[in-house]
């Protein structure tokens, strides 16, 4: 008898992976952003990320849902971004329906580094399929150049330093001037220089509610909308938005996602400042229903741990200036001694 | 005539020691203001300075 049991469980659980592999060859899934990833660049304008299921022959599915989730690059070893809390955390995390085959919102990236994007398809017959995609975000030019260009500030004022601090072989170093004087302003220059509403229209009211945002971790973000009086949920196409109010900046969307009374999401607010939440629902008679909240994200202050490698950077590089400083004035002085003494000799 | 004159402890030592000397309290102190220009968390230096901890990369500011 349990062997009975045992060989019809065997049965079914090969019947269920068989029926997922044939579901998961069934549809293709596809990443695309825009602009392409090697054009990403982070705190740059939001782009905009879809999620693409076609079937065999091509053409996108009619319904589904898609589940992202969307982990932040994880830590380096030495340097960390300027956002280290942000660092191998979970950004994002929802679910949302499918439009032509489509699930589609406009995010912006918070650091450098690779990220990875973890989708699920999930169709209404009970096909299934998931995928991991990654992508690199590239760091901003500019910033590698101001990185270069205060090293150099602080280097520069090594060499003055150890020049300053070394005699020379034979006293010919107090030639150092003005010029060295200008050297150190600017390269000091360059240094600093481098761097509930409710709207009852129709009688609808919409809520929405935001966890208590700190920055390292997602926050919850629910979005309802009911008919003024009556216990139930009413459909509608949603737009929902968050924007960054000191920058003015939008930083996440999504555009009419049909949504039956309800949204939620979990998005990791990654910057200790205010944020506004916008939701725009348009439903099924045609009312608009706008809600806003503000939220207030708690900053968190990054680890001595990912503070002292930069100190430590800058303060080698003023180091090797020390050095090279007192070889170019103790070089100098060997020469002019030199030279004295070929004149002495004449 | 100079060399009557009195002399610092550090002008006393020999020459490569002095550097040596000189060269640790210079890096000292570029330490101590890196620290509270790149690193510290006072409201009014970290505001004043929050652009340039971005510009350079590598400086965790958040």
């Amino acid at each position: 008898m349990p062997l009975k049991i045992l060989a019809s469980i065997v049965l079914a659980a090969n019947l269920i992976l068989a029926n997922r592999s044939v579901c998961a060859e069934e549809f293709a899934l596809r990443f695309e952003s825009s602009p392409p990833s090697e054009r990403l660049r982070p705190q740059g304008e939001p782009a905009t990320l879809a999620l693409t299921v076609t079937a065999l022959d091509g053409q996108p599915v009619a319904e589904g849902w898609v589940a992202v989730r969307l982990d932040a690059p994880p830590p380096n070893w030495l340097f960390s971004t300027d956002f280290p809390v942000v660092e191998g955390s979970r950004l994002l995390e929802m679910r949302v329906p499918l439009i032509n085959g489509k699930a589609e919102w406009r995010q912006v990236f918070p650091i450098r580094g690779d990220y990875r994007l973890a989708a699920e398809f999930a169709g209404t017959a009970g096909a299934k399929i998931d995928k991991v995609f990654s992508f690199h975000v590239y760091e901003k030019d500019p910033k590698w150049l101001v990185l270069g260009g205060f090293a150099l500030g602080l280097f520069i004022t090594g060499v003055i330093a150890g020049r300053v601090f070394s005699a020379p072989r034979d006293g010919a170093g107090r030639k150092l001037g003005l010029w060295l004087f200008f050297i150190l302003t600017w390269s000091a220059a360059v240094g600093e220089s481098a761097w509930a509403q409710e709207d009852h229209k129709r009688n609808y009211i919409s809520k929405i509610d935001v966890a208590p945002a700190t920055v390292g971790s997602p926050a919850r973000i629910h979005w309802w909308l009911h008919p003024a009086g009556v216990n139930g949920k009413s459909s509608a196409k949603l737009t929902f938005s968050i924007t960054h109010l000191e920058k003015n900046k939008l930083v996440f969307s999504l555009e009419k996602i049909p949504v039956a009374g309800e949204f939620a999401l979990d998005y990791h607010f990654t910057d200790g400042t205010d944020h506004r939440v916008i939701t725009v629902a348009v439903t099924e008679d045609g009312a608009t229903v706008r809600q806003e909240e503000t939220v207030s994200v708690t900053a968190v202050a990054p680890s001595l741990r990912t503070k002292l490698p930069p100190l430590f950077l800058f303060l080698t590089v003023i180091a090797v200036g020390l050095f090279a400083g007192r070889w170019s004035r103790r070089a100098a002085g060997s020469k002019l001694r030199s030279a004295e003494g070929r004149r002495s000799q004449a | 005539m100079e060399r009557t004159a009195p002399r610092s402890f550090a002008w006393s030592l020999p020459e490569r020691v002095s550097f040596l000397f000189k060269s640790g309290i210079f890096l000292f102190a570029c330490g101590a203001i890196l620290y509270v220009a790149l690193a510290s968390e006072y409201p009014v230096v970290h505001d004043a300075l929050h652009n340039v901890r971005h510009a350079l990369a590598v400086v965790p500011c958040h």
